[in-house]
């Protein structure tokens, strides 16, 4: 054991230099209590649904979250509106869908599989915007600074008057908390910018930890469920650690392996099945679906003899009358519906090249005749060139 | 190794064990005699063989939803932590399960090298272990870069680079590496096939690892040969099996607290923010695990010398069972080397502090006086010691110091507290 004392204090040391040398540039950020932080830490619902209050009303102006959908504010763990405000939060944004059957993309309203509406197209738009800077996706963004939530709830309130002898350009700030203390944001929150329904006063300070707090859930919405899985499996570990530890001083004492090992099995074998009847049960105790069943007062109305309805006729059978050589329609001679007869001419084709081609062969022929009249005297060799007329057609 | 040939009682198991020898494996795992003082310095090799299984399982996992593309890494990885169920824990496991390695990593190497269990007839063990080490930076560094963050882009930048301080071809190599001018989609893809191959790698490495551990067996905390099988040591199975299930149970307590309460801790804020060819990060850093090499990387002013100074440091170890001239294995009998031993301790932990730190004014200059010891302790200390030290008689057997006359009272002391 004395060894293991050792062991676990080397291990406590060393994370504690790697932390420590990890955000070694340590800032004094104001510090306020977070719900969410601890063994059991939890997000408060309220200050959640506050806090996308001020993320819709205030940062999205510029700041896209483009990782959340709206299905996420109704989830389990997050700010978890009902499904009918989730519904209306998401149909009260537009978004482009398409393209629809005629090729085009068209506006309508969002659904809760929608990713969250960005408010720029892109990253340059959102640039052009904003004097060159651009304001960074929030999804990930506690995550993606080093102070987390303390720095994020800081910056908020860090907007101060230039201390003298800093110049600053036009469209830049200053902030107590920013990195070389310039940002191009202009201080985003002032008293009572938005209206809670709730009633809480909307000072700058509640207003900076309500929109820290979503931004926490933003970027991890599953922390809850790991706060909660994380307390069982460690008690669960321990409580296992505790009879190994026991095992193996028995196995020590007695150099009998099996019964120990089979205690250890036993208990998890009934600590699995405690788990396994207890989903059993709930299983069984879930109430049944409600049905919802319309009632409808019986009462006397006028039954309709007839019925206007439309429709479409169609043929039972049908022919295709083919022309035998193909070529250009001169004339129709039929109107559509009318009655034809077997032999009946329906349609001239055009057959001027035929008879231009015809006119050229008896031209050619009377070549041939005078021809062969020269130089031919034998008169049985003019049926010849005849005979190749006829080829020619 | 047992004397007796191990026969399988049922007709079948001899039938089978006739054609593959499976049962007198099992058999020689479970009857393998170890030393009977193996104290829990002792129990990390199976917690490292644990850390190895889950990064293999978690990993499979991710691979199954994770996009290896550069468009689109950055966004599947959100994916993973949101929509793919507990899929925030497999990725914390497995990002957190890399930390938990290189820590256990760390005090296996450190423990070998207070016992001497590199020296003969074990060189070939801890050989094969140095290149584990050296495939563990490779998966860890690719794998790093896989998730498409800012530290990602801008660490694989960094790392690649260090190929261009070889002279001539240096150039070319770097533009092989990246599969294009810059750190891009092609390098990403080829990283990520990178990644998932390693691990089996050290798999097979890990086998002949243990196989050429079962040869001559565990060394232990006295560092003295010993009769096998004997008075002085014990079946694997149940004695060492159930110690090891006990500190690799510790071992998870400690990897649970991380996952579940601090799961970001240990990698760097930036690595959140989507890659970006065009803006570099005010300090790029890598992992904390590979710090105490980036500082010597650092403290050597050309490029190319820091190339060969950070890759000698790891080197380095692989020549360890001949830097060290002492025939005596145990620091335990060696009180001039126990004292440097925890200096190189200390000066490791220095170098990976400053590795952290801007390299930088005072910064600089302990990194490089503690680059300079690291070096001193290897190439000078260790072999004029073994000749120097006057060394404290090293018992006969485990069980002398207790029966016979002990040496070391101290000694005698502790294996009272731990046969009790």
């Amino acid at each position: 054991m004395k060894n293991f004392i050792k062991l676990f204090s080397i291990l406590v040391l060393f994370f504690f230099t790697i932390t420590q040398s990890n955000s070694a540039e340590k800032i004094d950020y104001l510090k306020t209590d977070w719900s969410f932080k601890g063994l059991f830490g939890k997000f408060d619902r309220g200050s959640l649904q506050r806090g996308y209050q001020v993320y819709t009303e205030v940062c999205a102006a510029c700041h896209s979250m483009k990782y959340l959908s709206y299905r996420n504010l109704g989830e389990k763990g997050g700010p978890e509106f009902s499904e009918a405000e989730t519904k209306a939060i998401a149909a009260s944004f537009e978004v482009t869908d398409g393209p629809n059957a005629d090729g085009e993309m068209f506006e309508r309203p969002a659904k809760l599989s929608d990713k969250f509406v960005m408010p720029y197209e892109n990253v340059k738009a959102a640039q052009a915007a904003n004097g060159g800077a651009y304001p960074p996706d929030m999804s990930v963004l506690v995550k993606a600074r080093g102070g987390g939530v303390d720095y994020i709830y800081s910056l908020l309130q860090g907007y101060e008057e230039v201390p003298s002898g800093m110049t600053l350009d036009e469209g830049v700030h200053y902030n107590k908390y920013m990195y070389g203390n310039k940002i191009r944001m202009s201080a985003p929150l002032s008293e009572d910018i938005v209206e809670y329904g709730d009633g809480t006063k909307a000072t700058v300070e509640q207003m900076s930890k309500d929109v820290t707090t979503f931004l926490m859930w933003a970027a991890e919405p599953h922390l809850e469920a790991r706060h909660q899985m994380g307390f069982k499996a460690i008690v669960y570990l321990i409580i296992l650690t505790i009879l190994v530890y026991f095992s193996m001083k028995k196995i020590k004492a007695s150099h009998i392996a099996i019964i120990p090992l089979a205690l250890i099995l036993i208990t998890l074998a009934l600590v699995k099945f405690f788990q396994i009847s207890t989903i059993i049960n709930a299983f069984e105790n879930i109430p049944p679906p409600v049905a919802v069943v319309n009632a409808v007062g019986v009462e006397r109305q006028q039954w309709r003899k007839s019925v206007t309805a439309l429709g479409t006729v169609r043929a039972h059978e049908g022919i295709t009358l083919v022309a035998e050589r193909a070529g250009k329609v001169k004339k129709i001679l039929f109107v559509s519906g009318k009655y034809v007869e077997q032999g009946e001419l329906l349609l001239e084709q055009d057959n001027a090249n035929e008879i231009a081609l015809f006119n050229s062969a008896k031209a050619l022929l009377a070549i041939f005749i005078r021809f062969s009249s020269i130089t031919l005297e034998d008169p049985t060799d003019a049926d010849v060139p005849r005979s190749s007329s006829d080829n020619v057609f | 190794m047992s004397d007796h040939e191990y026969v399988p009682s049922s007709k079948f198991g001899k039938w089978f064990n006739d054609r593959l020898p499976l049962l007198t494996l099992a058999s020689h795992l479970t009857d393998y005699p170890t030393p009977k003082n193996l104290n829990y310095w002792w129990t990390f090799g199976g917690i490292l063989t644990f850390c190895l299984i889950t990064q293999i399982v978690t990993g499979l996992t991710l691979a199954m939803h994770y996009i290896a593309h550069a468009d689109m890494a950055f966004e599947s990885v959100e994916h993973i932590m949101r929509d793919v169920n507990y899929g925030w824990l497999i990725r914390y496991i497995h990002a957190n399960g890399a930390s938990m390695f290189f820590l256990a990593v760390y005090i296996h190497i450190f423990r070998s090298l207070f016992y001497g269990s590199y020296k003969s007839p074990r060189e070939i063990i801890w050989i094969i272990g140095i290149i584990i080490y050296l495939l563990m930076m490779a998966a860890a560094f690719m794998g790093y870069v896989l998730p498409w963050g800012q530290m990602s882009f801008w660490g694989a930048t960094v790392i690649t680079n260090l190929f261009s301080a070889i002279p001539l071809v240096g150039e070319g190599i770097v533009t092989w590496l990246w599969g294009g001018y810059s750190v891009d989609n092609p390098t990403l893809t080829r990283f990520f096939t990178l990644h998932y191959l390693i691990p089996f790698l050290i798999l097979g490495l890990v086998v002949l690892h243990i196989w050429a551990l079962h040869v001559p067996g565990n060394n232990n905390p006295i560092g003295i040969d010993i009769k096998k099988p004997s008075k002085d040591t014990v079946p694997f199975h149940p004695y060492i099996v159930i110690k090891d299930g006990f500190a690799l149970l510790m071992f998870m307590i400690v990897f649970a607290f991380f996952v579940f309460y601090s799961p970001n801790i240990l990698g760097h804020a930036d690595n959140y923010i989507e890659a970006n060819p065009m803006v570099t990060p005010a300090h790029i850093v890598p992992e904390w695990y590979l710090l105490p090499f980036y500082a010597i990387l650092r403290s050597v002013p050309d490029k190319l010398l820091g190339v060969v100074a950070m890759l000698s440091a790891i080197l380095i170890l692989a020549a360890l069972p001949w830097l060290d001239t002492s025939k005596i294995r145990s620091a335990v009998f060696r009180p001039l080397y126990k004292q440097f031993y925890w200096i190189l301790v200390a000066d490791v932990l220095i170098l990976g502090y400053m590795g952290a730190m801007p390299a930088e004014g005072l910064y600089l200059l302990i990194a490089r006086v503690a680059t300079a010891y690291y070096f001193l302790h290897f190439l000078v200390i260790l072999p004029v010691l073994g000749f120097k030290e006057k060394t404290i008689p090293v018992p006969l057997s485990i069980t002398e110091p207790i029966l016979g006359g002990s040496p070391n009272l101290a000694m005698a002391k502790k294996k009272e507290s731990l046969d009790k």
